[in-house]
């Protein structure tokens, strides 16, 4: 469904317990049998500043580690926050599959 | 394929608009077009709006004539795009166009808001370049002549080389239908045979004031980094949602319609339409059914590869206009000859999917998704993959979800339910301004984000005349004054009172005396705890016996304290909830202030206000001040609805008041009706109440400070008290007030002291030419210094100028301070002179800060405050 290729691990972003997202985040991006990093944003309902910061340094590293970083769970405006402060280039949104057969 | 493949990669037009080099002769002649086009500015300046109206007539009917031919034209010369669809391009853009602006007005006065005393004027803009595109060539130019022409400006117009001879002959048709309805000559020009480098010399040519540039993002980049007021369409990259409450046959259809239309050369057509899962497969059938052909998934990696270029993610122009079938063809696509669409589902959207770009031809991306959040997001990235700013489109027959999806997409036209393309381009399927230039907001690097139209086209100019302020006089309902005007209490219509007072008052028998004259029946309570500046706490304690007792009447006895007390005690036991820090603000003009305080509720209590001192003046005043002993400071309160509503000025109350404090509160008096009169707020109806408060201040204060039993004298100074108070309830006071206050809570000098002392030293500065004019529309010259001198010839002492007499009113307060034995100087206060110079900054800061000093007649300076408290602590009387 989500057409990546080996394991794509989902940390979920909780707004009260940043300080250790991009420890957790760092690990599974260092793990060589994990293609992608999905953070699951479904617990965020307003984007804040110090979460805009933390999803671009997430970007940076998994960008570092030649690994794709997902978002997923988003609500629109949550989606919008991200796509004003420039995160796209970084995050990609994990997009259901079409049924194309 | 390959083959085929290779042709679509390569240019159409490769040969054409190349030239590199721009000869002095080239130079001349855009030169030239400029020049003349100068001159035709400067004569179609003069023309009427009727003249203006005439060329824009004629112009639509010959456009109308021609639209067959120019689209024709059209067609042959680019290659692009259908016949039928270019015809009502050029129609939409005459015929629509002029509907849209036909009644507009574009010369003189365009507008009037009378009741804002504002008038809008319109002013050419000039020389505009009017650069146009490949895509819709004739209509363009149609279009942007009409405008030029209803809005009296010239243009030169740049086609796109490749289009250059269809263009221009748009231009010509217009042109000569103006110029026989008697439009200036030369006010429609084009470029011949042109280059790039001819658009680029004339981006910066210093005589053409706007750039109007309809085009790709290189040509809208190109007249933006030129250093012109610009205006600028670029791409777009409309996402289209199918929600499943959606009418799906319309839908469809319109899609069909819009994505087809010239070839899907306008580039407000859909691009990747995003449909509900649950819908999905019965929207592919009647794409199907209604003649789009369903890509497979080999299919759709073969339009990837042949109609985007990989290198830049962007569509290839050489399939731009092209019908779906000669694209299928080109690219080795067996479908039937009567396809319209190319359909391609695609497995999701951005930068990852080609097929989810712009594409100005009939090949459509088809994405399914789970729910309108998914859809809106998908939707923003499509936009965001090169169309930000530009169109987006909805079909659904949910408002909140259409509602949802215009807040989340950034897009100048939200289109629903409607084909996009058609739509975008307005006045055909809704209400949006019919237009060929898609302003894309800043998002898109554009000044505008709406359907460009006349009134971009001009300087709109706004004459704004000076609107005198509204103002009021607010009072309490009834006035009750004289002596024993106590009896008054028993004509309330109270059951239950609660007198508000302080300790000192009740021991010396005031509640008793004010009890006496209640009706019989009527139960009275009493909360004597207020004291001097009542803190926060006290008035808790005061809404905390209201809410024990239940009172329906409140009846504050006492000085200013007590009084403000009580208004503070009504509000908070009204809104318990209310934090009175929340209240304090400064404001510039009281009915601009941003704190609102909370409705009054309909059976509140009713306060009656019985003052026992003559000067205060706020038994009929809004203010009051609350200490914050926390924080060590006062907060000041002012609302209409902290107004007492019964005032009861009986000078019996006031017959055992001792000299000094009767001189103290009766200075103040004065000096709340000298202020009130010379504020910027005064008015008629406070002139009237200060003028004649000053003058039994004058007559009756040195009597009552004389002989405190002289009943006559006291009624005198009580009503003068009064009418002081409503003077500057109304008017405000000024920057004596905000010295005194500031002073005053420094050395602890008594409010009506303080005022006294600086008394003469402010009149005399405010009777000066100011170096600073206080901003405020109802002031239309300094009158200050007349005002004084109003209050010397009421008083008759005589002098003949407005000068003589401000020196007659100087003399007459320091003859009252005198006789009252007042001081008349901050030394004679007792201050010595190194703590006056220590404190002198804080002094003046907290007076600057005073609300007070925004309603004296002259801005005071720091430095001048300075001055007017050492002239006041040395006591110099000269002018």
């Amino acid at each position: 469904m989500t057409h990546l290729n080996g394991e794509s691990p989902r940390l979920q972003l909780d707004p009260d317990a940043c300080e250790t997202f991009l420890e957790h985040l760092k690990a599974e991006l260092q793990k060589r049998s994990v293609c992608a990093v999905i953070i699951n944003l479904g617990r965020v309902d307003r984007i804040t500043p110090a979460i805009l910061q933390l999803l671009r340094a997430a970007g940076d590293e998994a960008q570092h580690a030649g690994k794709d970083l997902y978002v997923d769970r988003a609500g629109p405006v949550v989606y919008k926050a991200l796509h004003l402060a420039k995160l796209g280039p970084l995050l990609k949104r994990l997009q259901q599959a079409a049924a194309i057969d | 394929m390959l083959q085929t493949v290779a042709r679509l990669s390569e240019p159409v037009h490769a040969a054409g608009g190349r030239r590199k080099e721009l000869t002095s002769e080239r130079q001349e002649y855009l030169d030239a077009l400029v020049a003349r086009s100068q001159l035709a500015a400067a004569a179609f300046y003069q023309y009427t709006q009727e003249q203006v109206d005439r060329c824009v007539r004629a112009m639509v009917l010959k456009g109308l004539e021609a639209a067959q031919q120019l689209a024709a034209l059209a067609v042959t010369e680019t290659k692009l795009g259908v016949l039928e669809d270019k015809v009502v391009k050029n129609m939409v853009a005459t015929e629509f166009v002029y509907h849209s602006i036909k009644d507009e007005r574009t010369v003189g006065i365009i507008r009037e808001y009378p009741e804002r005393n504002l008038k809008e004027i319109a002013e050419p803009i000039g020389v505009i370049l009017g650069v146009t595109p490949i895509t819709n060539p004739t209509s363009t130019v149609l279009f942007k002549s009409l405008l030029i022409a209803k809005t009296r400006n010239t243009v030169v117009f740049c086609p796109h080389p490749h289009a250059q001879h269809c263009s221009n002959e748009a231009a010509r048709v217009m042109y000569e239908a103006a110029l026989a309805a008697g439009a200036p000559e030369g006010f429609i020009g084009w470029v011949d045979d042109i280059a790039i480098s001819d658009t680029q010399y004339l981006m910066r040519h210093p005589d053409v004031a706007l750039i109007d540039a309809t085009g790709g993002p290189g040509m809208v980049k190109a007249a933006y980094s030129s250093g012109k007021p610009a205006l600028g369409v670029g791409a777009g990259n409309v996402p289209c949602y199918i929600h499943r409450s959606a009418d799906l046959n319309m839908a469809v259809v319109d899609i069909l319609t819009s994505k087809t239309f010239d070839n899907g050369t306008i580039c407000a057509s859909e691009q990747t339409v995003l449909v509900d899962r649950t819908v999905y497969t019965r929207v592919l059938e009647l794409f199907a059914q209604l003649g789009a052909h369903v890509c497979s998934a080999d299919e759709v990696a073969l339009l990837e590869r042949t109609v985007v270029d990989a290198a830049t993610g962007t569509m290839r122009p050489t399939a731009v206009g092209q019908s779906a079938v000669a694209i299928a063809q080109a690219i080795g696509m067996p479908v039937p000859p009567t396809t319209k669409l190319l359909l391609a589902p695609l497995r999701g959207v951005g930068r990852d999917h080609p097929l989810s770009c712009e594409k100005l031809f009939p090949v459509l991306g088809i994405l399914p998704v789970d729910d309108a959040d998914e859809a809106i997001n998908a939707a923003m990235d499509v936009l965001y993959f090169g169309g930000v700013g530009h169109t987006a489109s909805i079909f659904s027959e949910d408002e909140t979800v259409i509602d949802r999806f215009g807040e989340a997409l950034n897009a100048g036209r939200i289109i629903v339910n409607c084909p996009s393309s058609v739509g975008a381009l307005g006045g055909v399927y809704n209400d949006l301004r019919p237009t060929f230039s898609f302003g894309c907001g800043t998002g898109g690097g554009n000044s505008t984000i709406e359907n460009v139209s006349v009134r971009n086209y001009m300087n709109v100019k706004q004459l704004a005349k000076r609107t005198p302020a509204h103002q009021w006089l607010r009072v309490p309902n009834q006035i009750y004054y004289n002596l024993h005007a106590l009896e008054n209490l028993r004509g309330l219509d109270a059951r239950n009172v609660l007198i508000v007072t302080s300790q000192d008052l009740d021991d010396l028998g005031f509640v008793d005396q004010v009890r006496s004259y209640l009706a019989s029946g009527v139960h009275c309570h009493v909360f004597n705890e207020v004291e001097i500046e009542p803190t926060y706490q006290v008035i808790a304690r005061g809404v905390e016996a209201i809410q024990h007792h239940h009172p329906d009447h409140l009846i504050a006895v006492g000085g200013g304290s007590v009084m403000d007390a009580a208004k503070a005690m009504r509000l908070f036991y009204a809104h318990p909830d209310l934090d009175f820090r929340s209240l304090e603000t400064t404001f510039l003009d009281p009915r601009k202030r941003v704190i609102q305080y909370p409705r009054e509720p309909r059976n509140r209590l009713v306060l009656v206000a019985i003052p026992t001192t003559s000067g205060t003046g706020s038994e009929v005043t809004p203010f009051a001040v609350i200490t914050d002993s926390e924080l060590g400071r006062k907060v000041p309160l002012y609302d209409n609805s902290l107004i007492p509503d019964v005032a009861i000025i009986d000078p019996q109350l006031v017959r055992g008041l001792p000299p000094s404090v009767t001189a103290d509160t009766g200075l103040d008096a004065l000096t709340h009706a000298l202020e009130a009169a010379v504020s910027i707020f005064a008015s008629e109806y406070t002139d009237a109440l200060a003028l004649q408060a000053a003058r039994l201040v004058f007559e009756y204060l040195p009597r009552a400070v004389r002989d405190g039993s002289d009943m006559d004298a006291r009624a005198k100074m009580h009503n003068a008290a009064c009418m002081a108070g409503l003077a500057f309830a109304n008017a405000f006071v000024g920057v004596n007030h905000a010295l005194a206050h500031s002073l005053g809570s420094t050395f602890k000098i008594p409010h009506g002291r303080a005022n006294a002392v600086l008394l003469p030293y402010v009149v005399r500065y405010n009777a000066a030419v100011p170096s600073k004019f206080m901003p405020f529309p109802n002031v239309k010259a300094y009158v200050a210094h007349r005002k004084y001198a109003q209050f010397a010839e009421a008083m008759s002492w005589g002098g003949t100028t407005a000068e003589d007499r401000v020196e007659l009113l100087i003399a007459k307060i320091f003859e009252l301070l005198e006789t009252c034995k007042l001081p008349a100087s901050i030394k004679e206060l007792g201050i010595a002179e190194d703590d006056f110079e220590r404190a002198m900054p804080e002094i003046i800061r907290a007076a600057f800060d005073d609300i007070s000093i925004r309603s004296n007649p002259r801005m005071p300076l720091i430095k001048e405050l300075e001055e007017i408290l050492r002239t006041a602590y040395a006591g110099r009387r000269g002018a």
